[in-house]
């Protein structure tokens, strides 16, 4: 929202104002437990994939690329064409696609942002720099000061690389029968580090890992597949985190706190599809009834009926 | 902006506020933000436990394989029908079709399914494999070494009549 926007609507729908309400505080242990739980859930979902590539070096094996859900899209239309799938996918791959289905539909992007491997090693790696920022106080003040207009721009331009990328990956897996993004692929690189060879993979890998000293989560921001998939399927979810300006104190503590970089106090449902539903705007927020988890009935909440519906307003003569 | 704080259980809004206005149309309940793991947990490991408990569920192509062979789901893992002679590779089974053929799959295996006119002399030719390299050799592992030779050249060159 531009900050003329911002202010309008803070002009005519901040009734409000002057007001000075009581309302319930967030326990700071809430933020503290979601985190726990995430980082734990997280850790065990790459300590498992360690285990695998490890494992596979050292005793051969199934390669860990059979439980990469984005592997079942790339040979989904393969599969659904000639009952085959495309070389190093397999049934489990396809079995991952629907399981990360079915998760977007319920839960959104919960995928990323509680189990997904690669986003886990980006936050660590951003979780690094700030930490370093904390001791090094020029760098946190770097690390700190506000995006401007000019790389909000640039932001907002790169984000559209996930379709790109996506197009390229199914595109190219359905034209061609093999999976052209697998070449390109930061996970593939991380999957295969134990026999490292220099490879486009792994030059984007280095890439994807620099970034995320400055960028929290570059390549789920920028370039993930899997994310944008999801972040489409994720559109028919009832769940979605809400905000209510009645308990909010408009401190933006939730925007500066979305790994995601999304505005989300400026936002009533975040539906956007690059919401990884990891709870971190929650967590942030001191007030308990200004954001949290809703669902969505299908049908007019009472309180905006006072709204006019598009199909209520006078048509134009 | 910060509020200020009356007990340990509330906080009192400011009073200018710079919340941004919220509405939505649609009507909406609170669920508890647990919602968001439990759901992605148990939905994402239901779905998981259940194509494993519905042999859906194969992590190598020697599993697929060896699953179609065996008279099971051969068209859920697609890899094809599978010859299943039973007479060479570890999993009992043979490529049907040239499409079929897997990078874990020995020389052997190719040369025992015997496709219309490949021959041991013929493959070695085609792709200058030297006699050095035995036929137990996993196809996979003569990609990189011998020139020119990859699992989808060996396949087209197999679907050509006579090799």
């Amino acid at each position: 929202m531009a900050i003329e926007d911002r202010e309008a609507a803070l002009d005519a729908g901040n009734d409000r104002r002057g007001e000075r309400r009581e309302v319930p505080r967030r326990p700071v242990s809430w933020g503290r437990r979601t985190r726990l739980v995430r980082h734990s859930l997280q850790a065990v979902v790459l300590g498992y994939v360690a285990w695998l590539v490890l494992g596979r070096a050292v005793a051969g094996g199934s390669s860990p690329e059979s439980l990469c859900p984005f592997g079942g899209f790339e040979t989904l239309w393969t599969w659904l064409t000639t009952g085959r799938t495309v070389a190093h996918t397999h049934p489990a791959n396809l079995a991952l696609a629907l399981a990360i289905t079915v998760m977007a539909l319920a839960a959104r992007g919960s995928f990323c942002g509680w189990l997904c491997p690669l986003g886990t090693i980006q936050e660590a790696l951003y979780g690094v720099a700030r930490a370093v920022g904390r001791a090094i106080p020029p760098l946190g003040r770097w690390q700190r000061r506000p995006a401007g207009a000019g790389w909000r721009r640039v932001d907002a331009v790169l984000r559209q690389g996930r379709w790109v990328v996506l197009a390229f990956a199914l595109g190219g897996a359905a034209l061609t029968g093999t999976m052209v993004f697998r070449e390109v692929d930061p996970w593939s690189a991380v999957l295969s580090v134990a026999e490292f060879e220099l490879s486009l993979a792994f030059a984007v890998l280095a890439v994807m890992l620099v970034l995320s000293f400055v960028v929290p989560r570059p390549f789920c921001r920028y370039a993930c597949p899997l994310g944008a998939v999801q972040g489409l399927i994720s559109k028919a979810s009832p769940l979605a985190i809400q905000r209510d300006a009645d308990a909010c104190l408009g401190c933006d503590l939730c925007t500066r706190a979305c790994p995601m970089a999304l505005q989300v106090d400026e936002t009533t449902r975040v539906t956007d599809a690059q919401c990884i539903g990891c709870l971190e705007c929650v967590a942030a927020c001191p007030s308990q009834d200004a954001i949290g988890i809703s669902v969505a009935l299908p049908w007019p909440s009472s309180r905006s009926l006072d709204l006019p519906l598009e199909r209520d307003k006078e048509p134009a003569r | 902006m910060t509020a200020a704080r009356t007990t340990s259980s509330t906080m009192r809004l400011p009073a200018r506020s710079r919340a941004v206005p919220t509405s939505t149309r649609l009507a909406t309940r609170r669920v508890p933000a647990v919602a968001i793991p439990l759901l992605a947990v148990l939905l994402g490991g239901g779905v998981v436990v259940a194509a494993q408990a519905t042999g859906h569920w194969a992590t190598t192509g020697r599993d697929a394989v060896a699953t179609a062979g065996g008279g099971g789901a051969a068209a859920s893992d697609g890899t094809g029908p599978g010859s299943g002679t039973g007479t060479s590779g570890d999993t009992g089974t043979l490529p049907a079709a040239p499409d079929d053929v897997k990078g874990w799959m020995t020389l052997q295996q190719v040369l025992d399914a015997t496709f219309p006119g490949v021959t041991e002399a013929g493959l070695r030719a085609r792709f200058a494999i030297p006699a050095t390299i035995g036929l137990e050799t996993p196809l996979k592992d003569l990609d990189g070494v011998i020139s020119g030779f990859d699992v989808a050249t060996l396949r087209t060159w197999l679907s050509t009549p006579g090799g």
